[in-house]
């Protein structure tokens, strides 16, 4: 992967590059080391033994195992119900990749402001984070089902016309759930926003200002490129997400209706733990690992370039 | 430009008013935790007189003291080491301009894309071999590594935005880089560093699998846990379930508020790209 | 706050949490080997197993039992210790086929020790040793309940309503029409919980398949029958047929299980078909005087053909690589003695396996007496399927059912699909 890698930095705004040679690049080598020694011993090797535990027929289970090639692979080739959850899977990861984000970006901008109450509310807005997914999971359940509170407001303030069956309703439950996935990430995506703005120098905005820019195109021209670090980290981080959600979508719908919510990581649990073909769960984990990493690329690629336009 | 305007006064109410509908869900929370079984359920679920009794019997029922201390123990010290190891790491990685370093950093990236599925039963078995189930120690170097792709790219791109003009004038006076990163790199970093541990926190702080699994029923159960037990033992009588999540949570409630302060007092002044 | 500080001070809290984090673990590695006289059991949902510890412990002075429970994820976490070998003494598993933790694959992986000749094996069910006996012909676990699927009833509410429970089809019928005029719902139903989709369809099944034909599952595999050729088509159809007759509550796919629960209490729905420890869970939600009344759940006219679908229950296993093996068949023994199955049926809200001469006190175990008697029950079919496929097939079949997803013709075809692997 590293072989296709630009010698461009990451994330660049256009400030003038120091000179080489100064401390920066004498930064110590053996900083890496601790890192690196813990991430290859807790996360590289065993993902590269489960990894080659998919060219077997182990079960995760038992004890003998035996090689067998990309049988494991072949089965998926047009399996209907992988396809389908690859299907919701990208759905769902677009709706909440965009949704989070405005929501995040749109709260952070908002409370990087004068506002009074920003501290009190930039809590309000987090509290979300604080619930485990699956926690969180079992509250919009309950707030969804066809009794629940969002039915009970919608008729007690006379729109008893679009109340719906939110979660049974093959239809509509993939979006509520992503309602949900939005509603705990929001917080998360503003705090890394907010992180972001600090780092906006105040004149910039007042030379914006004092130049007639109004709040939208002084958002829109100044700001937005200066925050683009974590523009790229936050749309990576809830691309990545996405593409691997399952404890939110498990607890409310357990994939269904019938599988119509089911997502490429509750698939690969399914089929791990439900129907105990370890092995085929491993293959699926392993597309499912490729997908990410195609669509993390090209979208770090293409949010880079921007960057840099 | 800092002055509170009328402009301000109308997002502030717009910002309130998306406040209250974000907080429906919690006040349900609320509600159904503190709900008198016994009475009849009024508009969002409210019983009235409140019954905070169900946060005494909820704590009290679920033990939920010592699992606190043992949630606290191992989110801190994996917040700690998160962020030597990855502020180090990342100092470095930004500041080399070698191919390599660019290569570690993609190598770390690459930690995002795995599915937890794939390593739990290796890395268990590794950690079974050393002896080690039923300790904090997996708990903690899971959490730690798994969390460093996320941390590392943090810092990398903070780090990158960073100028470079202090570090430099520090090395002309002599200093070593090592004393450079810790003096003048590592507090320019606040924003980030703060960011980064709440989140990990929170990740560390709410993670069920890997404790369930290194974990499970002994001594050393974590809030999450302790949540989940309770949740077995009191089925659906969920107003006693949602206090013991209450409580649960409450730490790490009151860690993010006072993490934000330090988060928020931003770049050093003087500071300005 | 200096700026050399910051980081230094960062370190030392690191250090000293470290430091701190080993002390805890110097006192909690007490997996596997441990303590001679502490005994560790696992179980999914340990209420039940809490009430008859302490009965040990008083009869064994010395000895402690550590119950380690893991209400989620239980076979993922149990199966996941075997494999490494950090397992618990002590272990529930499932009868028959099914899961990881079932006797049918753990046992026959060789994780769990024969207690073959026990004495307390000479009292089981001949249903009971099948299930709980491997390939190999070793017998494995012990059971603790024989638990049954039926109607559970607020008899409060039906009784304010002039109703009784219905004994025939038709009155199930006419019972659902009865609440629907009163503004209540008959039975509830909350699909959204995948697990409660087969309660049903176990039941009239025991009725019109398991009942009529006790080899059913036999007959499948040597392909004699299927489930489109058989009555499980009759029993899809009535199940639709109680939703036409407005049985259930509005949009039962998205409805979770617990608002059934609540539902029942409160007396806005009047019953569900359900397991019957459910009497014992949904009995603890509410008021003391919450009365719950358990019943075969008829599936023909007439009531005498009514056959009650109840199956062994929640099982324990002894941990074959225990090192402490005297121990854990001596636990074994006592879970098998008739006082202590007695107190965990009532706990577990159910009827205990091995009752023997003893009075049980529960109003289910009355009804399930009625029927064993009268030799009127039938196993819970998924406890012989022969792969895994098929129970995920009718969970995902009945909600495709009832959100217009497939039609019973598809449903049946899903489910031969997957029996045939």
């Amino acid at each position: 992967m590293s072989g296709a890698v630009p010698s461009t930095p990451v994330v660049h705004k256009g400030m003038p590059r120091s000179k080489r040679g100064a401390a920066g690049s004498r930064a110590p080598i053996w900083f890496i080391a601790p890192a690196l020694t813990a991430y290859a011993a807790i996360v590289l090797v065993p993902n590269f033994q489960g990894l080659g535990f998919s060219v077997t027929d182990w079960d995760g289970f038992g004890r003998d195992w035996s090689l067998v090639g990309f049988d494991n692979f072949a089965g998926l080739v047009g399996d209907r119900n992988t396809l389908r959850a690859v299907g919701n899977t990208i759905l769902l990861t677009a709706i909440v990749t965009v949704g989070q984000n405005l929501v995040g970006l749109l709260l952070a901008l908002g409370l990087h402001s004068q506002v009074k109450s920003r501290y009190v509310l930039r809590l309000v807005f987090f509290l979300p984070v604080v619930l485990t997914p699956i926690v969180a999971g079992f509250l919009w359940k309950y707030l969804l089902a066809p009794t629940g509170t969002v039915n009970q407001v919608l008729e007690a303030i006379g729109l008893g016309a679009l109340q719906q069956n939110w979660l049974g309703d093959p239809d509509i439950a993939i979006y509520s759930i992503c309602v949900a996935i939005i509603w705990q990430g929001a917080g998360y995506s503003m705090v890394i926003y907010l992180a972001g703005l600090q780092g906006v120098p105040e004149d910039t905005l007042e030379a914006a200002a004092l130049d007639g820019a109004g709040p939208i195109r002084r958002t829109v021209s100044v700001v937005i490129p200066l925050i683009n670090g974590a523009i790229v980290v936050n749309v990576l981080l809830t691309l990545i997400s996405g593409l691997k959600q399952f404890d939110t979508v498990f607890a409310m719908t357990e994939g269904g209706p019938s599988g119509s919510t089911e997502t490429m990581a509750t698939i690969v649990y399914k089929t791990a733990f439900t129907l105990l073909e370890y092995p085929t769960a491993l293959a699926q984990g392993v597309v499912l690992t490729v997908i990410v990493g195609v669509l993390a690329f090209a979208q770090y690629r293409l949010t880079q370039r921007k960057a840099l336009a | 430009m800092n002055r509170y305007t009328r402009r301000t006064l109308a997002l502030e109410a717009g910002l309130i008013l998306a406040a209250a509908v974000f907080m429906v869900p919690f006040v349900v929370l609320i509600s159904v935790a503190l709900r008198d079984t016994n009475a009849p359920i009024g508009f969002l679920g409210f019983t009235w007189p409140l019954n905070f009794g169900n946060l005494a019997i909820a704590w009290t029922e679920s033990a939920m003291g010592a699992s606190l201390i043992n949630s606290a123990v191992i989110t801190i010290t994996s917040v700690v080491l998160i962020i030597l190891l990855s502020s180090m790491a990342a100092y470095t990685i930004t500041r080399r301009t070698a191919r390599w370093s660019r290569g570690v950093f993609y190598l770390f990236l690459a930690g995002f894309l795995f599915p937890g599925q794939l390593a739990m039963v290796p890395l268990y078995l590794s950690f079974a071999q050393a002896g080690l189930v039923g300790s904090p120690i997996p708990v903690i170097l899971i959490n730690v590594a798994g969390f460093l792709p996320f941390a590392i790219f943090l810092y990398s791109a903070f780090l990158r935005d960073l100028p470079k003009d202090y570090e430099e004038a520090a090395a002309l006076d002599g200093a070593r880089p090592s004393r450079a990163f810790a003096v003048i790199v590592f507090p320019l970093l606040r924003p980030v560093t703060g960011t980064i541990a709440i989140l990990c926190a929170l990740s560390v702080w709410n993670d069920f699998f890997t404790p369930l699994l290194y974990l499970s029923g002994g001594s050393s159960a974590t809030a999450p846990l302790s949540v989940f037990k309770f949740v077995g033992l009191y089925g659906a009588q969920w107003h006693l379930v949602f206090s013991a999540l209450i409580i649960s949570v409450l730490p790490i409630l009151a860690a993010y508020f006072i993490m934000q302060r330090f988060i928020i007092r931003g770049f050093a002044s003087g500071l300005k790209g | 706050m200096s700026k050399k500080t910051a980081l230094r001070r960062l370190i030392i809290t690191g250090a000293s949490l470290g430091i701190a984090g080993m002390a805890l673990t110097g006192c909690s590695t007490d997996q596997g080997g441990g303590d001679e006289n502490t005994l560790t059991v696992a179980t999914n949902g340990g209420d039940p197993m809490l009430a008859v510890i302490s009965m040990f412990e008083e009869a064994n002075p010395g000895v402690s039992v550590d119950v380690r429970d893991s209400p989620e994820n239980y076979q993922q976490v149990v199966a996941t210790q075997l494999t490494g070998n950090t397992a618990p003494d002590i272990i529930q598993v499932f009868p028959g086929n099914g899961n990881n933790l079932s006797v049918a694959i753990a046992g026959d992986r060789g994780y769990l020790a024969d207690l073959t000749g026990a004495d307390w094996a000479a009292n089981l069910p001949e249903s009971a040793l099948e299930l709980l006996t491997t390939d190999d012909g070793e017998l494995v676990a012990v059971p603790m309940t024989f638990s049954s699927i039926g109607g559970i009833y607020n008899q409060g509410a039906i009784d304010d309503l002039g109703l009784t429970p219905p004994s025939t089809w038709n009155e199930v019928l006419q019972f659902c029409a009865a609440a629907t005029d009163a503004g209540k719902v008959a039975y509830g139903l909350g699909l959204s919980d995948t697990w409660t989709t087969q309660l049903i369809p176990y039941a009239l099944t025991a009725t019109l398949v398991y009942g009529q034909d006790p080899e059913f599952v036999q007959h499948q595999l040597d392909g004699e029958t299927s489930f489109a050729d058989s009555a499980w088509r009759q029993a899809l159809e009535q199940y639709l047929e109680m939703a036409e007759a407005g049985c259930f509550n509005t949009s039962p796919t998205g409805t979770p299980y617990s608002n059934v629960q609540q539902a029942i209490v409160d007396g806005s729905t009047l019953a569900t078909v359900s397991v019957a420890a459910e009497t014992e869970t949904i009995g603890r939600l509410g008021p003391d005087d919450l009365e719950l009344t358990f019943t075969a759940f008829p599936a023909t006219s007439n009531a005498d053909e009514t056959v009650l679908s109840a199956t062994t229950g929640p099982s324990f296993a002894v941990n074959a690589a225990t090192s402490k093996q005297e121990l854990a068949e001596k636990f074994i023994a006592f879970l098998a003695a008739p006082e202590t199955q007695v107190a965990y049926a009532e706990a577990y809200g159910d009827t205990a396996a091995l009752p023997g001469d003893l009075e049980q006190g529960t109003s289910v175990s009355a009804v399930v007496a009625e029927y064993v008697e009268r030799n009127q029950t039938a196993y819970w079919p998924d406890q012989l399927w022969p792969t895994t496929a098929v129970q995920p097939a009718l969970f995902d079949g009945v909600q495709a059912l009832f959100s217009g997803q497939n039609d019973i013709d598809g449903v049946l075809q899903d489910l031969d699909d997957a029996f045939n692997g």
